[in-house]
C-alpha cells in the first residue's frame, strides 16, 4: 500500500547472524515507512537491532555471518533485496547515503578530506576530478566548516570530533541522496557540538530535500527533531507513532520505562526511576514478550510469559507490541 | 559456582574445529616423540642399536629399496635413521633458540614498554643497532666466538656446559633473534598500559612488577605462543644455513649437514638423501606454518566472533 | 589511628579532599632533541573542597580537564604545581610506600567496563587483588569478602569465577565498583561511570552508587559530561572549560541560575524530552574556535564577550554566597 510520497519502504525484515550457539536473530519481523523530506527516528539501546536494520537497508551486513533472511525493502520502486551487488553500488552512497557513530574510523586517516569527498563525488556523479574538487569546497560550506579552501587538505587527525562529522556529513551529500542514515551521529561528541550537528542536519533536510532515518538512543535528541519514532527492543518494533504522540502518550512498558529513568533536570530526585534487569542477548531472548522480565505488568503475566504480543494499533497510526497497550 | 569461560578455553574451541590445524598439530606431535624417544633412549641407555645411524647397513649410495626405504648415503649408512636423528638437532637446536629469545626479548621489551623513557631509548638502541647487522653475518660471528668455550654455571649449580656443535648453535640463534619478539611485545605493552584496567591497578596500590607480571603478561602472552610457533620454523631452517657454513652440529646428523654433504652428490643422480632431509624440512614447516596461522586467529581477542 | 583521623577532619571543617592550585601541564616536545616548545594546559589551577559524606560533580566537555584532574588527585598522573590535601595531609609530595597507604583510602571507578577489568582475570580474582596487595584477607575470609562484595553491588556471588567478557557493560560497572569498595575507601573518584552505559542501564548504576554512599559514608567526586546526571547525584557543583573552573556553586542553585555564559550554553544545549521544535539559542551557534587567547578561555565562543574579556582572565570570584563565576559580566 506504497503512498506517494512513501520513499522508504520496509517489510517484514529478518536479519540473522551464523554463530556457534545458533542463529543470533539480530532484526525480526521489522516494518516501517519513510516518506519524502520525513525524520524517522529508530530508537533503542544497545544490542536492540537498530544498528543492523541500517546496515540491512544499506545491504552492509557482513557475509557470511549475516544473512537477511526475509523481508521486502522498496526504495523508489526498486526492491533492494532483489539488486544485483552492482546495481546496488550505484545507490549506496549516491541515493542512500550513511553516516556513522565514529568519525575517526570511518574517515580514511592517510587521505586529505578534501580527497575524499572528491572521491564520493567522482565515483557517483562522475565529474572530472577538477569540478569534483570545486564542488568539495561548496558542500564543505554547506556544512559550515569555516575556512573550507585551506581545509580541504586537511587530515582527519587534525580536525576535531565534531569538525570530522562535519565532513562526514558533507560526504554523504555531496551526491544529493533521498535518503540520509545517521546511525547514532552525535553520541560521541560532546553535547554542545551535539546541538550543531543535529541543527545542520535539520538545516540540510530543508535545503536537500531529504529524508533522515535517524537512528539513536538519546530520546531527548528524538524529541526534537523527528517527525515518526519506531521504539526497538531485542530485535522487534516495540512501538510505533508519531514523535508526538511518543512523548505525549506512550503506550509500551519499555518506552514508559525509557521516558522514565532518565534524571529530570530541575527536579531534586532521590532516587532515579529504573527498568529492572539487563538488555537480553539476541541468543538468549526470553520466552513470550521478550520484554516481560524486565515488565512491572508482565514479569508476573502468564500470557506475557508465553506468548508474544503482536505490533497492533491500539489508537489511530499509533502501535504498539503489547497485551495490555490501551488508548 | 558459575564455571567461568576464559578467553583460553575458547581459543581451545576454536582451534579444535579447524581440521587442517588439527592434523598439523598431529605432524608436529610425531616429530617431536621421535625426538623425545631419541633423548629418552640415550637417557635411560636403552639399546636403540636398530636405530644406529652411524652404522653401515649396505652398500654406499645405495637407492630406495625395500631393505633402506630412503637408501643409504656416501658411508652406506642409513638416510632414514640419519633423517629421524636429524629431527633431534633441528628441534632441539630450533626449541632452545625460541626460548632464548623469548627470556630475551619478552622482559627486555616489557621493560622498555612499561617504563618508557630512559630504559627504552637503551633498549631500542641495542635492538636496532642488533637488527642493522646483516643476519648471517651476526649469526657467524657469535658461532665463531662461542666454539670451544665453556659456560660456567657452577655458581647456579649447573655444572659446567662445553659449548660445542648444537649448544653453539642455538645460543647464536637465540642471542640474536630476540629483536621481533621484543617489539612486538614492546609495542602491545604500550598499548596495553592505557587501557583502564592498569590505571585501576595502579589506584589501588599494585606495584610496577606486579603490573607487569600479573596483568600485562597475560595479555600479552598469546602473542608470545604465536611468535614461538611461527619462528620455529626460521630457527629450523637458520639451523640448515649454519650447516652450511660449516658452523653446525659436527657429531650426528642434522638436517643441514645433509642437504650440504648431498648437494655434491645430486648431479652424480643421488638424489635421495638430499629429497630425505629437505622433505623432513618442508614437512615440519608446512605443519608450523599451518598451525601457527590458525594459533593466530583463534588467539587474537580482535577476531572473535561476537 | 580513627581518632587522629577524625580530629584532622573537624579541624578542616570536615573536607575530606581540598584541592588547592592545582596544575597538570603536558609538555609539547617537538625538533630532533624535542625541546618543549609549550605546554597543555590541561588543569590551570583549580581549587575546590569536598566535605566527607558528600558528592562533588565536576562537569564539562572533552578537553575541559576534568578526567586529568581527577587523574591527578588519584595521582596516576604527576601534578605541576598545587596542593591536594587528603584529610589534612598534602598527598602529591608522599613517595611510593606512604602513597600505598593513602590509596586504600582513594579509589576510582572508571568510565569504560570494556577496559576496566582485565580480560584474563575472573571476577574472582579482580575484585581480590586490592585485597591481596595490601594483606587483608585471604583463604575463605577472601572469598567471603568478595561474595559480599558481589552481593552489595547487585551481582549474585555464584558469578565468582567467571569472566569479565560474559557480562553487560551494567554488571561489568557493577564488578567495577565492588572492586573500588574492596578496600573500604573513604574517597571514591568516579571518571563518568554512566556514560558509556546503556540510558536504562544508567539509572540503575547511579541509584546504586547513591544507596553505597549512604550505606558506606562514602564521599564522592563525581566526573561527568552529562548535567543532568551530574545534577541528579551531586551536591556541589563546579563547570570546568579547557583547563579551569568557571562556575562552581550547590547543585539546585546551578540549574535554577546559572551565571557563566558556558554553563547556560551547556544547559540549553541538552536534548529535552519534549517534543517541540527546538528554538535555535544564540548560544549554541558558534563553533569551537581553535587559537589560544589571553584573556578568558571562553571568550572566542562567548555570546556577550567584548574585547576586554579577551584580554584579561576573569577570576572565581563569589558572585552569590556560595556560587562562584569566572566571568567579568555575570552579577
Amino acid at each position: 500500500m506504497a503512498e506517494n510520497n512513501t520513499l522508504l519502504s520496509v517489510r517484514n525484515l529478518s536479519t540473522f547472524f551464523d554463530t556457534e550457539q545458533g542463529p543470533a536473530k539480530a532484526v525480526q519481523n521489522v516494518s516501517f515507512d519513510i516518506k519524502s523530506a520525513e525524520t524517522f527516528a529508530l530508537v533503542g539501546e544497545s544490542g536492540c537491532g537498530k544498528s543492523v536494520t541500517a546496515l540491512s537497508i544499506m545491504r552492509l551486513i557482513p557475509h557470511p555471518q549475516g544473512r537477511i533472511v526475509s523481508g521486502k525493502i522498496s526504495f523508489k520502486n526498486h526492491n533492494i533485496l532483489e539488486l544485483t551487488e552492482k546495481r546496488m553500488r550505484t545507490i549506496r552512497g549516491n541515493k542512500i547515503a550513511m553516516i556513522f557513530q565514529e568519525p575517526m574510523t570511518s574517515l580514511n586517516p592517510v587521505f586529505s578530506i578534501g580527497f575524499q569527498i572528491a572521491e564520493a563525488i567522482r565515483l557517483h556523479q562522475r565529474k572530472k576530478s577538477s569540478r569534483a574538487w570545486s564542488m568539495t569546497e561548496e558542500i564543505l560550506e554547506k556544512v559550515h566548516i569555516p575556512d573550507a579552501g585551506r581545509r580541504l587538505y586537511e587530515y582527519p587527525h587534525q580536525l576535531s570530533g565534531g569538525m570530522r562529522q562535519r565532513v562526514m556529513i558533507a560526504m554523504a551529500i555531496s551526491c544529493k541522496p533521498s535518503l540520509l542514515i545517521a546511525d547514532e551521529p552525535t553520541t560521541a561528541l560532546d553535547v554542545t557540538i551535539q546541538a550543531q550537528i543535529l541543527d545542520l542536519l535539520d538545516e540540510l533536510q530543508k535545503s536537500e530535500n531529504m529524508s533522515i532515518l535517524l537512528i539513536t538512543h538519546d530520546l531527548g535528541v528524538v524529541a526534537q527533531r523527528a517527525d515518526n519514532v519506531a521504539v526497538m527492543y531485542a530485535s522487534k518494533i516495540a512501538e510505533q507513532c508519531s514523535c508526538n504522540e511518543l512523548f505525549k502518550n506512550p503506550l509500551h512498558p519499555y518506552t514508559q520505562g525509557l521516558l522514565n529513568s532518565r534524571p529530570q533536570l530541575g527536579t531534586r530526585q532521590n532516587r532515579l526511576n529504573t527498568i529492572a534487569g539487563n538488555v537480553p542477548e539476541p541468543l538468549n531472548f526470553p520466552s513470550g514478550c521478550k520484554f516481560h522480565p524486565r515488565c512491572p505488568i508482565g514479569y508476573n503475566d502468564k500470557r506475557c510469559q508465553t506468548v508474544e504480543p503482536e505490533l497492533r494499533e491500539v489508537s489511530p497510526n499509533h502501535y504498539a507490541a503489547c497485551w495490555y497497550a490501551k488508548k | 559456582m558459575i564455571k567461568g569461560r576464559s578467553y583460553w578455553a575458547d581459543s581451545l574451541r576454536q582451534l579444535r574445529k579447524h581440521t587442517l590445524a588439527m592434523y598439523s598439530l598431529g605432524i608436529i606431535v610425531v616429530y617431536i616423540l621421535v625426538v623425545m624417544f631419541i633423548y629418552l633412549a640415550n637417557w635411560t641407555k636403552t639399546d636403540v642399536s636398530f636405530l644406529d645411524w652411524n652404522q653401515q647397513v649396505g652398500k654406499e649410495y645405495e637407492k630406495p629399496n625395500k631393505q633402506n626405504i630412503l637408501g643409504t648415503d656416501f658411508l652406506g649408512r642409513s638416510v632414514l635413521r640419519k633423517t629421524i636423528y636429524g629431527a633431534r638437532v633441528s628441534l632441539t637446536i630450533a626449541f632452545w633458540a625460541s626460548i632464548i629469545s623469548i627470556l630475551i626479548g619478552v622482559p627486555l621489551g616489557a621493560a622498555a614498554g612499561y617504563f618508557r623513557g630512559f630504559i627504552d631509548d637503551i633498549v631500542v638502541w641495542i635492538y636496532t643497532t642488533l637488527s642493522s647487522i646483516p643476519y648471517i653475518l651476526l649469526i657467524l660471528a657469535f658461532a665463531l666466538v662461542l666454539r670451544g668455550k665453556t659456560l660456567n654455571l657452577n655458581s647456579l649449580g649447573l655444572g659446567t656446559i662445553s659449548l660445542s656443535g648444537i649448544s653453539t648453535v642455538y645460543l647464536a640463534i637465540g642471542l640474536t633473534s630476540w629483536v621481533d619478539i621484543c617489539r612486538l611485545i614492546r609495542a602491545e605493552v604500550m598499548k596495553h598500559k592505557q587501557r583502564e584496567y592498569i590505571l585501576a591497578a595502579l589506584s589501588y596500590g599494585c606495584s610496577n612488577s606486579r603490573i607487569i607480571f600479573r596483568h600485562l603478561i597475560p595479555n600479552v602472552f598469546h602473542l608470545i605462543i604465536i611468535s614461538f610457533s611461527l619462528r620455529f620454523v626460521g630457527f629450523i631452517q637458520a639451523e640448515v644455513i649454519l650447516s652450511f657454513l660449516g658452523l653446525g652440529e659436527k657429531n650426528s646428523p642434522s638436517w643441514g649437514a645433509m642437504i650440504d654433504a648431498a648437494r655434491l652428490d645430486l648431479p652424480k643422480g643421488y638424489w635421495w638423501e638430499m629429497t630425505a632431509a629437505t622433505a623432513a624440512i618442508f614437512l615440519i614447516s608446512l605443519a608450523l606454518n599451518i598451525f601457527g596461522d590458525a594459533l593466530r586467529d583463534s588467539l587474537d581477542p580482535k577476531l572473535k566472533v561476537q | 589511628m580513627q581518632r587522629n583521623e577524625d580530629l584532622r577532619l573537624i579541624m578542616n571543617n570536615n573536607n575530606l579532599l581540598k584541592v588547592e592550585n592545582l596544575k597538570t601541564y603536558f609538555p609539547i616536545k617537538k625538533g630532533l632533541l624535542r625541546k618543549t616548545i609549550g605546554y597543555v594546559k590541561a588543569v590551570d589551577d583549580i581549587s575546590f573542597q569536598i566535605p566527607a559524606g558528600s558528592t562533588f560533580g565536576l562537569v564539562g566537555e572533552s578537553g575541559s580537564g576534568k578526567t586529568t584532574a581527577a587523574r591527578t588527585i588519584a595521582r596516576l598522573i604527576p601534578a605541576t604545581a598545587g596542593e591536594v590535601y587528603f584529610n589534612g595531609k598534602n598527598i602529591l609530595p608522599l613517595h611510593q610506600s606512604e602513597l600505598r597507604k593513602i590509596r586504600k583510602n582513594i579509589s576510582m571507578v572508571f568510565q569504560d567496563p570494556y577496559s576496566s577489568l582485565n580480560p584474563r582475570m575472573t571476577v574472582g580474582s579482580i575484585i581480590a587483588e586490592p585485597l591481596k596487595i595490601h594483606g587483608i584477607a585471604k583463604g575463605s575470609e577472601l572469598i567471603d569478602r568478595i561474595a559480599i562484595l558481589l552481593e552489595k553491588v547487585g551481582l549474585s556471588a555464584s558469578h565468582i569465577n567467571r569472566y569479565p567478557h560474559e557480562f553487560s557493560g551494567g554488571q561489568r560497572q557493577r564488578i567495577g565498583i565492588a572492586r573500588a569498595l574492596a578496600l573500604e575507601p573513604k574517597l571514591v573518584i568516579c571518571d563518568e561511570p554512566v556514560s558509556a552505559l546503556d540510558v536504562s542501564i544508567q539509572s540503575q548504576i547511579l541509584n546504586l552508587l547513591k544507596d553505597l554512599q549512604e550505606q558506606f559514608s562514602l564521599t564522592y567526586l563525581f566526573i561527568a559530561h552529562d548535567l543532568s546526571v551530574v545534577e541528579f547525584i551531586s551536591d556541589t557543583v563546579a563547570v570546568m572549560y579547557l583547563g579551569k573552573i568557571v562556575e562552581l556553586a550547590q547543585a539546585p542553585v546551578l540549574y535554577e541560575n546559572p551565571l557563566h555564559p558556558y554553563t547556560k550554553l551547556l544547559l540549553s544545549a541538552i536534548p529535552k524530552p519534549v517534543p517541540e521544535r527546538k528554538k535555535p539559542s544564540i548560544y549554541a551557534a558558534l563553533p569551537a574556535s581553535e587559537e589560544t587567547v589571553a584573556g578568558c578561555p571562553f571568550c572566542g565562543r562567548c555570546p556577550i564577550s567584548d574585547g576586554f574579556c579577551c584580554k584579561n582572565i576573569p577570576p572565581l570570584e563569589e558572585k552569590a554566597p556560595g556560587h562562584y563565576a569566572a566571568c567579568f559580566k555575570a552579577k
